[in-house]
């Protein structure tokens, strides 16, 4: 071949070759296999779920800049990557989806659009502004963007995704009742302005959160999720009403707590044994726990103390998708929770206590100035306690008979004072004329107006209206539970209950048995910042509210994917070695320190011994002798502790070494012994080889 | 095919009757343990991928491939011995594919014998394998793709060492291919479709994307029109160099 021809043959491959690179990605992109154990790149059964039940079409527009985004290959594949997934979204949407595509360009209409949707725009010096968003539009007009696609959140793509694409089909926000003997709203009181508990802001802001009244005899039917905090002394008409309420489909979650440190002094214990006994389950009775692998510390007197009865679990379940990102959540002097043998719904544990723990009398939280005396008589059980539960299934109404018959004249003042609280009453909206006495009075003065309207009227929106005319009654708007006022009513007959629900067979709800958890002190720092509240989170209680919240308000499917992409797989071996050292240490610790406690002490009584003899002039040498001696145990005993510290990471270390010699050189080890055996094998065989050939070519006598 | 068969094996044994082979695999797998270990702090992040591992690959392979290509085309032209190949009832197609198919063989069992560190993965904790044999796959498709460029150059080349510096070069500019390095290269007003093509020739980032755990079409078709076309042009050089 000449050269010419074998040149030119050449450049038509690179030619081919260039031409293939450019049709490579536009033409093949769509076809993919994933291996990734959780299907990463493809989309999982909830999306296919959200997708399918769309019920009119949703319209996509990704907008990114390919101009300005020329020399940012990274950025570049990761936007053909994103534009890929929303072509699978559209593929199996089945018609309901449509995408289009927009370059942004500097100075054109496009890019007006991108901003005044709101999507973010990164300046590229010399180029431009980039844009890396998707806005999606519904018919009726509902607008919802994501704002930039950040690489570095690539595996929650697909959860955004389809929380956008739920959302756009479901704009409504999940309507979720609160029914709560603690405060959580703040407002004004006598003894001044309370804040908002950070976790009801939370809820406010992603929830319509309305409150529901203690004494409230059912549950208005537009509610989804009630949230049951402490629930105090509750009449039976409540409990029916919340009974009946889970029954119907609606889901709950529970905080019960048999010790509320947010409670007040009468109202610490809350429990909900006859809806407990319906449902399955069964809270140890005045019983908190003591965790002692996971307490946390508290200063007292400027002394960092363990307090066995605040408890940062971090035990969650595997696999469940609402904990799957968590990773501490603060529990104080928290009940836990069993199964009842009897029952035919699913226990399904969320959260466990370590195996250290063990359970205690709640009265011992009453007074308690020093946390420390909770480690007295301490002894850990071996057995992991459950703290938060799922509880799902066939239930049958705790009220067989109906619902329980309307209290009499003295019950019912009983009950009005029991469900008096201000608090409870509340209206979400707040402040206004809407605490301590006056908000009983406020709502008193609806109740009078209301005994006077006639009955039916009380139903809904009507009830809300005429209790408007009502002044200092801008706070019932949001008392959607102004039904439930009926119970405390004084004359008028109250409007009939919905009809009994005796059973139903996919009751779905979550319980804790703390509500100390909802707290601020528990898992927030809150700072006042120009007037603004700012939060910093030092704990998972907030999440851990809003994932069940979310999970079990607006179904199984967005925390479903939102738990995918756990990129996290630690080395579970070294963890449990980590573990195990950490428990060996932590015995260890508190032999020594008790034996340095012991010798200190014994120092002490000695010097005084001495000090009182001071008058005698000759020192007792055998005094002398002794305190030299405890003070030798006493260093000797810190030496002791800290060579166990430094022990805990001698394993794990021992361990890596190990490794790192065997991967590095054993295979070359062994590669290098076969190479020298193989070696020599030929060269004796060569060598014998020539012997003989030598041998055959001049014969000669034998060797001697 | 059978011309292939025939010079594969030929290769391997050749391989294997001299130390180099097995220098090489010490080598090879030392420094992809070293690295892995010291470089890539594989134990004290405590993940259980081999993401510090198949991160080393491309360039443990930009020397070490070279090397195993260089002797494959050069020696034989070297010593005259190409022209006996020639005359011998084989292929030209199955005497490029058997030298190919021997370097890359030689190359995946470098590869295998690094499966101590696999059960170690596994020992330690709860890996994605899916993701790890995608690793695995993608990794020996790249010791394929730079080994087709160095057989090229060795068919271009009498000398070893010329071949050698030869693919190093061109190695790490498709490499790079994707990266300012390289696309800065191109004149700034050339055409938006010639700078991803040049962007998309980029191995580090088909690479990278397969390690991730999915193998996307683009991906392997990249991986295979590359040895393709390198193979290709093998055979232009050789026919054309024959003569020299």
């Amino acid at each position: 071949m000449g050269q010419r021809r074998a040149l030119l043959l050449l450049a038509l491959l690179g030619v081919l070759f260039l031409a293939f690179a450019v049709g490579n990605d536009r033409l093949l992109g769509g076809y993919r296999l994933d291996l990734s154990r959780e299907k990463l790149f493809t989309l999982s059964g909830d999306t296919h779920a959200v997708l399918a039940a769309l019920e009119e079409p949703l319209e996509l527009r990704f907008f990114f800049s390919y101009g300005v985004s020329r020399e940012l290959v990274g950025l570049r594949n990761y936007a053909r990557r994103v534009e890929e997934f929303l072509e699978e979204y559209v593929h199996h949407a089945d018609g309901k989806l449509s995408l289009g595509t927009v370059d942004p360009e500097p100075f054109s209409e496009a890019e007006d659009e991108a901003a005044a949707s709101g999507l973010q725009a990164v300046p590229v010096p010399g180029v431009g502004d980039l844009y890396f968003g998707l806005v999606g539009r519904s018919p009726q007009g509902e607008e919802r963007i994501l704002p930039f696609f950040s690489p570095d959140r690539e595996r929650f793509l697909e959860y955004e995704l389809t929380r956008l694409i739920y959302q756009l089909a479901h704009p409504e926000p999940v309507r979720v009742g609160l029914m709560s003997s603690l405060n959580m709203g703040g407002g004004f009181s006598p003894f001044g302005e309370r804040r908002p508990w950070t976790v009801w802001q939370w809820l406010q802001e992603s929830y319509d959160l309305r409150t529901v009244p203690l004494d409230a005899d059912r549950i208005p039917e537009e509610l989804q999720l009630l949230l049951l905090v402490h629930p105090v002394g509750l009449s039976p008409a409540a409990l029916y009403a919340i009974d009946q309420f889970v029954l119907r489909g609606g889901k709950l979650l529970v905080f019960v707590d048999p010790y509320a440190e947010q409670g007040s002094p009468d109202r610490r214990s809350s429990t909900l044994d006859t809806l407990f006994a319906a449902w399955g389950v069964r809270m140890a009775d005045d019983q908190i726990l003591l965790d002692a692998a996971q307490a946390l510390n508290v200063l007292v007197e400027y002394e960092p103390v363990r307090h066995l009865a605040l408890v940062g679990m971090s035990d969650f379940a595997p696999d469940d998708p609402v904990t799957a990102q968590l990773e501490m959540v603060v529990f104080g002097s928290t009940g836990v929770l069993l199964p009842d043998g009897a029952a035919q719904t699913r226990f399904k544990p969320l959260l466990y206590s370590s195996d250290q723990s063990m359970l205690a009398d709640s009265a011992r939280m009453e007074l308690l100035y020093d946390p420390q005396t909770l480690q007295e008589g301490f002894e850990a059980g071996n057995t992991r306690h459950v703290v938060a539960a799922r509880v799902q299934g066939v239930v049958q109404s705790a009220f067989p008979e109906g619902a329980p018959p309307p209290p009499s004249p003295e019950e019912e003042e009983e009950g009005e004072e029991a469900a008096a609280p201000a608090p409870a009453l509340e209206g979400v909206e707040g402040a206004e004329g809407a605490e301590g006495a006056e908000g009983v009075e406020s709502v008193e003065a609806v109740q009078e107006e209301e005994a006077a309207a006639p009955a039916p009227a009380l139903e809904g929106a009507e009830g809300v209206e005429s209790a408007e005319g009502v002044e200092g009654a801008e706070g019932v708007e949001s008392t959607e539970g102004v039904e439930g006022v009926e119970a405390a009513q004084e004359e008028q007959p109250p409007a009939p209950l919905p009809p009994h629900l005796p059973a139903a067979e996919h009751v779905d709800l979550v319980i804790l048995a703390d509500s100390d958890v909802l707290a601020d002190s528990q898992w927030v720092n809150t700072q006042d910042f120009f007037g603004r509240r700012l939060a910093r989170p030092w704990a998972d209680n907030g999440n851990f509210v809003l994932n069940l919240v979310e999970m079990l308000g607006s179904g199984p499917h967005l925390v479903g994917i939102r738990s995918r992409g756990r990129y996290a797989r630690p080395f579970t071996r070294v963890e449990k070695l980590a573990q195990r050292a950490e428990s060996r240490l932590r015995v260890k610790e508190q032999e020594l320190s008790r034996e340095l406690e012991e010798t200190e002490q014994r120092l002490q009584e000695l010097e005084q011994e001495k000090g009182e003899g001071a008058g005698i002039l000759q020192a007792n040498s055998e005094q002398t002798a002794e305190l030299l001696r405890f003070q030798e145990e006493k260093l000797r005993i810190r030496r002791e502790l800290r060579q166990v510290r430094h022990d805990l990471n001698k394993d794990i270390e021992a361990l890596g070494t190990r490794l790192k010699m065997l991967n590095i050189l054993l295979l070359p080890g062994l590669l290098t012994v076969l190479a020298l055996v193989l070696g020599w094998r030929r060269r004796h065989n060569w060598h014998r080889r020539l012997a003989m050939a030598t041998q055959r070519h001049h014969p000669r006598q034998p060797e001697d | 095919m059978n011309s292939t068969l025939v010079v594969c094996r030929r290769e391997l044994n050749t391989y294997f009757s001299t130390p180099v082979a097995y220098v090489f695999l010490v080598f090879f797998l030392m420094m992809a343990g070293a690295a892995t270990f010291y470089m890539g702090n594989f134990y004290e992040r405590g993940q259980a991928d081999l993401a510090p591992f198949f991160r080393y690959h491309p360039w443990l392979y930009l020397f070490l491939v070279p090397a195993v290509a260089m002797r494959l085309w050069a020696e034989e032209r070297r010593s005259g011995t190409i022209e006996l190949l020639t005359t011998l009832p084989l292929t030209r197609v199955g005497l490029v594919l058997g030298k190919f198919l021997a370097a890359w063989v030689f190359l995946g069992l470098a590869l295998l014998l690094t499966f101590p560190l696999w059960i170690t993965v596994n020992f330690l904790g709860d890996p994605d394998n899916g993701v790890i044999f995608l690793g695995y796959t993608a990794s020996w498709f790249m010791a394929g793709a730079f080994l087709s460029i160095g057989c090229c150059m060795s068919a271009l080349s009498k000398s070893q060492v010329v071949a050698f510096v030869l693919s190093v070069v061109l190695c790490f500019v498709f490499l790079l291919s994707g990266f300012p390095l390289v696309l800065n290269s191109l004149h700034p007003r050339a055409p938006d479709f010639l700078y991803d093509a040049v962007a998309s020739l980029s191995m580090l980032s088909h690479f990278t994307a397969v390690t991730k755990g999915v193998l996307r079409l683009p991906d392997a078709s990249y991986f295979v029109a590359f040895i393709l076309f390198w193979l290709l042009a093998t055979m232009v050089v050789v026919e054309w160099r024959k003569a020299d």
